[in-house]
């Protein structure tokens, strides 16, 4: 049941996405076959850093979603304090509702089961634009976009940008 | 039940102890061992038992050392204790190994020695069952700590109980200390030697069927034992029933075996500890041993002695908590878990303890159990006391339900015997500790005194423990006809002792069941029995065939039965944890001291006792009838849930820590019960024990098939030897009753006690209540006649007796608990201490990765949980253990528990009803905002809802698909979209 209903609730994403396709990012399947897997591609949002990167990647849907959230990963690199090095995004939402493993993140801002592909997308967007400094990821991004926003930070999220332009397009 | 919960709270804080000393000790021990016993994987797992052992052991360690210092006072052992305390806690806080070192540093020499000498043991065992011995030690171990801890923790009671433990393994140590400070060394080599020597007999006697059962249980443990090692085994149960005989000589006759050396010492040390501790494991394990032979091969011998201290030791010690911090419980090997858990665990223990310290060799597993239950032997001594938490009579039950499960089949009987002779051995002999305690310890001292009497020290605390386990063999005698039942499920299941491990899981099921049945059924297996009832079945050579089905009921619910279901598990373990403490108690409570622990045993004991001269065997047979009948009161219970404890706690490591928790509920209830129905958990054992339960237990229902072929026989024996189980144990022993039920009882252990464990715990939460006040009935009687004559046995009977009178503790099915508990806890600050501790345990059996494996394991974590509920004392409450067993369960397994929601709230807070467009839109204009034209969705399924569908409002007037919805609240009572909690507006009106 619950799978049959993990997987209605994400083809119905699927189709809606596609019939109305939101602003900031595309989304599709891996594999056809597989509605649990998703790619996606962000688009760096405007007046950011990451303006004019096109960053890939990877939502992994648990067989019970909505009730516990899907994993996304970065297949493109990229330097950001709240994605880990292995690309793991670190977000609230996507933390599965319960004890708060790092104390930083309010109950409320915990997975819904009413997140979709979409309201994902857009809290990551969110993420893009404004990281969350309280609860790193990647220590050594969080580091420098504290300590030096403008310098090492700006430097290495430029290169990922221009490499995220090159990768997306080959 | 009294008595049940005292010898109860011995095995629990004689598991704790093992697992503590086992952990530190056992590894370097286990090291030593591997290189002896070959078997160096099995001290890996120890190894990481320890660990959790250690997490468990500090827990218990801070009790212990509030209870320490009591226990310092009341004993010499105190003094000693305080060290141990602290070393364990050293140890508890560095991990197994380096709590090891602690311990040494500790307890320097001496203590080191006796822990070495357990750790040996364990090692030993685990070396020879890798997995099983792991899951032996670690269940044990990690169970006791997760009891102790638990109890502990939980219960500001925790003096009690800690007390108990720290007393236990106190007085192990001390014991070692004072009795040999060099003994570490010593017990190390002595131990494996003796391991080795009682794996041999085992397998000579018993082991084959063992071996095979807990082979089975344990994958790796006992497949080394051969019948060398049987006959071996069987040499050491012969000469440990001597030893028994002599028993209350204690040290003497359990050196009789290479253990010898360690049982003196456990007998020595319990002696010295004197608290409430008799270890009369060693004699009970020769007994075992020697009835039991080849069923007592049990590689996994679970030697849950407790002390039993019975009234002095038990009131001072048991008063804590209830005092029973002492209950030993040695887990032999996984399979002994399963056998013990039941009263197979005696039997088990007994076997194994004597097996241990005799032949670990052969009997890896055993030995390995051995050395577990040495350490618990010690604690055992004290750990008697479990039976005696709920009464300081109580302090022998200890291992009858092991005993019984395991030594039902071969050991069973055996273990009955045994535990009876040991435990009478071990009282006048060893255990010192126990003889003061006198039934439990006694009873588990005697075995593993008698047999591994050299490695005494620790053989003999193997015995208690395995005595404690015994108690569950009682159960297990009980089993005997069930045992039969069980046998088959268990021989299916175990197989090794066919019979025997069957029962062991049969009684562990049934023990469970019976537990539980008797709680509701409570008499009516005492009808055949209301004497001899338990006699017959445990005792009754037959007895201890019929024991052994009792032992089976536990035995099966740990075996087959429970592993099936996993309510059952939750049953068993409550039986386990009667049958431990029963068993345990009864053994002890039987021969010595035990008296009040397992008044049934006792009786039994004094049956056998009186018999006493054919009666080595006889008693043995007895001891485990004894046992398995006490058991199946509140003994059954406790030396089931000691047993399942062992046997939880070694797969505690792996699941058992969430087992334990609702064992220790069972034997709190099921002490209770138990003493006040001693003859019905004779009843339970037999009749009951896996019938009525398995009915409600699928384990049962699988358990009981095989069963009763067994039973027939052993029912027979049983039944007439019920009234005159003292006479026919003798010749029942021989009966392959003992090896049936602990052959049955060990394989059955495995597979059931997982099952059974979690069953047990979802029983014991769903039927304890009922169950304690059902198996009260029988367990008086059972317990009283059998165990009440002959040995101090009566002292187990008082124990029961005491678990009658505090009716909580009756209702309980832990005598041990209600003992522990009553006396100085109440039950609600207990329950919240147990939920917690419950909830520790639980991880730590979850965290165990291996426990899966280890069914034994399982088992032993609800033995934990009885124990930690026995420290905790009132708070153990059947009820309250199976909740927050269930509730840590649901935690674990959920994650965020707390954050959802019953739907009993949903349906309380919110509004289901069928969707109507219309309607909806003019009544809920404020939703979604849609009006007629609009459309509503489900933003869960993002669905349009649909005219008619089942949808659900809640308070904050979001609506959502039922179906939707519900999956959410039960993980997180907030609404979806809002994030309001459906409570919070609800409540405030509410």
């Amino acid at each position: 049941m619950t799978e049959l209903q993990s997987a209605l609730l994400l083809r119905r994403q699927l189709a809606e996405l596609n019939k109305n396709p939101v602003e900031g990012f595309s989304a599709g399947l891996i594999d056809d076959n597989d509605l649990y897997r998703w790619e996606v591609l962000i688009i760096g949002p405007p007046d950011t850093l990451y303006e004019g990167g096109v960053f890939k990647a990877h939502l992994t849907f648990p067989k019970d979603y909505p009730l516990r959230p899907p994993k996304m990963k970065f297949i493109t690199e990229i330097w950001h304090p709240n994605v880990d090095k292995n690309g793991d995004v670190f977000i609230s939402i996507l933390h599965e509702p319960g004890e708060d493993k790092y104390g930083y993140e309010k109950p409320e801002e915990r997975w819904l089961p009413i997140h979709t592909v979409e309201t994902i997308m857009i809290s990551v967007i969110s993420m893009l634009a404004d990281p969350n400094g309280d609860s790193p990821a990647n220590v050594d991004a969080a580091k420098e976009w504290r300590e030096d926003r403008n310098g090492e930070f700006k430097r290495k999220v430029a290169r990922c940008v221009r490499k995220s332009q090159e990768t997306a397009f080959e | 039940m009294s008595q049940w919960t005292p010898e109860c709270n011995i095995v629990y804080t004689l598991k704790a102890d093992m697992k503590s000393d086992v952990p530190s000790e056992a590894q370097k021990r286990q090291e030593s061992l591997k290189g002896i016993l070959l078997n160096p994987e099995p001290i890996g797992a120890a190894k990481s038992f320890p660990a959790d052992v250690e997490m468990i052991a500090s827990k218990v360690g801070n009790e212990f050392s509030h209870l320490c210092g009591d226990s310092q006072k009341q004993k010499n052992m105190n003094g000693d204790r305080p060290e141990q305390e602290k070393a364990i806690v050293v140890r508890k806080k560095r991990k197994s190994q380096q709590a090891g070192p602690s311990y040494a540093q500790n307890c320097g020499g001496k203590e080191n020695q006796r822990l070495l000498g357990v750790r040996q043991h364990l090692e030993t065992q685990s070396e020879d069952n890798e997995s099983s011995f792991s899951d032996c030690v670690s269940s044990p171990s990690s169970s006791l700590h997760f009891g102790d801890s638990d109890t502990v923790t939980s219960d500001e009671d925790k003096e009690a109980a800690p007390v108990r433990h720290t007393q236990a393994v106190l007085s192990a140590t001390s014991r070692t200390h004072g009795a040999r400070s060099q003994k570490w060394p010593r017990t190390e080599t002595e131990t494996v030697p003796g391991l080795l020597m009682k794996r041999p007999c085992f397998h000579s006697s018993s082991s084959l069927r063992r071996l095979p059962y807990r082979k089975r249980f344990v994958k790796t443990s006992s497949s080394q034992r051969t019948q060398n090692q049987k006959e071996r085994i069987l040499m050491q149960r012969k000469k440990r029933e001597v030893l028994a005989r002599r028993k209350y000589a204690l040290l003497p006759s359990s050196s009789s075996s290479s253990d010898n050396d360690l049982s003196s010492e456990s007998s020595s040390s319990s002696s010295t500890e004197g608290e409430e501790d008799l270890f009369v494991s060693p004699s009970e394990n020769h007994q075992n041993n020697t009835a039991v032979h080849s069923g007592s091969i049990d590689e996994d011998v679970v030697v849950i002695e407790a002390s039993s201290t019975p009234q002095v030791t038990a009131n001072e010690e048991i008063n804590v908590t209830s005092t029973d911090s002492e209950v030993e419980i040695v887990t032999v090997g996984e399979s002994f878990r399963s056998r013990s858990t039941l009263g197979h665990s005696r039997s088990h223990w007994g076997q194994s303890s004597s097996s241990h310290a005799a032949r670990p060799q052969e009997q890896r597993n055993r030995s390995r159990i051995s050395t577990v239950i040495q350490p618990l032997r010690q604690n055992a001594a004290e750990v008697v006391d479990l039976t005696v938490d709920e009464d300081e009579p109580t302090i022998v039950p200890t291992t009858s339900a092991r005993v019984e499960s395991q030594v039902v089949s071969s050991t069973s009987s055996n273990s009955s015997n045994t535990s009876t002779s040991e435990q009478a051995s071990d009282a006048a002999s060893n255990v010192s500790t126990s003889q003061p305690s006198t039934v439990p310890e006694t009873l588990t001292a005697l075995p593993n005194s008698s047999t591994a009497g050299t490695s005494a020290g620790d053989d003999v605390r193997g015995t208690a423990s395995s005595t404690t386990l015994e108690t569950g063999p009682p159960a297990m005698p009980r089993l005997p006809s069930c045992c039969p039942q069980h046998s088959p499920c268990g021989g299916s299941s175990q197989n090794r002792h066919v019979v025997g491990h069957p029962h062991a899981s049969c009684f562990q099921q049934h023990g469970h069941h019976f537990q539980h049945h008797h709680h509701h059924h409570h008499s009516n297996p005492h009808p055949t029995v209301p004497l001899s009832p338990s006699f017959s079945d445990s005792s009754c050579p037959v007895e201890r065939p019929p024991p052994v089905p009792a032992p089976c009921g536990a035995s099966s619910s740990s075996g087959t039965s429970y592993h099936d279901q996993q309510a059952l598990p939750v049953d068993l373990s409550s039986n386990g944890i009667r049958s431990h403490g029963s068993g345990t108690f009864h053994g002890a409570s039987a021969f010595d001291p035990c008296c009040p622990g397992s008044s049934s045993r006792t009786a039994i004991y004094g049956h056998q006792a009186g018999a006493g001269p054919s009666q080595p065997i006889a008693i043995e047979s007895y001891g485990s009838s004894m046992v398995a009948q006490p058991q199946p009161q509140p003994p059954p219970q406790a030396s089931l849930s000691s047993c399942r404890h062992y046997m939880h706690s070694p797969y505690a490591p792996l699941t058992r820590p969430i087992h334990h928790q609702s064992s220790a509920c069972p034997h709190s209830h099921g002490n209770p019960p138990p003493q006040p129905q001693p003859p019905p958990q004779v009843d339970y054992v037999i009749p009951h024990p896996v019938h009525p339960f398995h009915p409600s237990i699928s384990s049962n229902a699988t358990s009981h098939p095989v069963p009763p072929p067994p039973p027939p026989p052993n029912h027979p024996l049983a039944n007439a030897a019920a009234p005159i189980p003292q006479h026919l144990p003798p010749t029942h022993q021989p009966i392959s009753h003992h090896i049936p039920a602990t052959a049955s009882s060990a394989q059955r252990l495995h597979p059931h006690e997982v099952i059974q464990r979690i069953e047990v715990q979802r029983r014991r939460m769903m039927q304890h209540p009922t169950r304690a006040h059902e198996r009260p009935p029988p367990h008086p009687h059972r317990m009283h006649p059998n165990y009440g004559h002959g040995h101090h046995i009566h002292v187990p009977q008082t124990m029961s007796s005491h678990p009658r009178q505090a009716p909580e503790r009756s209702a309980w099915e832990l005598g041990i608990e209600a003992g522990v508990t009553a006396p100085t806890y109440p039950p609600g600050p207990l329950h919240p201490h147990l939920a917690h501790y419950h909830a520790p345990p639980r991880l730590h059996h979850l965290q165990i990765g291996a426990l899966p494996l280890m069914v034994p394991d399982m088992a032993g974590y609800p033995h934990i949980r009885y124990i930690s509920s026995g420290l905790d004392g009132t708070s153990f409450r059947g009820p309250f253990r199976g909740n927050f067993e269930e509730l840590i369960h649901l935690e674990e397994r959920l994650g965020n528990v707390n954050r959802g929601a019953s739907q009993g709230t949903i349906e309380r807070c919110t509004y289901p009803h069928k969707y109507k467009k219309r309607k909806l839109h003019c009544k809920q204009d404020g939703e979604e905002g849609t009006e007629e034209d609009t459309e509503e969705k489900c933003t869960i399924c993002l669905s349009i809802l649909e005219e008619g569908e089942d949808v659900r409002r809640l308070p904050c007037m979001h609506l959502f698909h039922q179906v939707c919805v519900d999956q959410w609240l039960i993980t997180n009572k907030k609404c979806p979209i809002c994030r309001v909690d459906i409570e919070a507006q609800l409540p405030s009106e509410s």
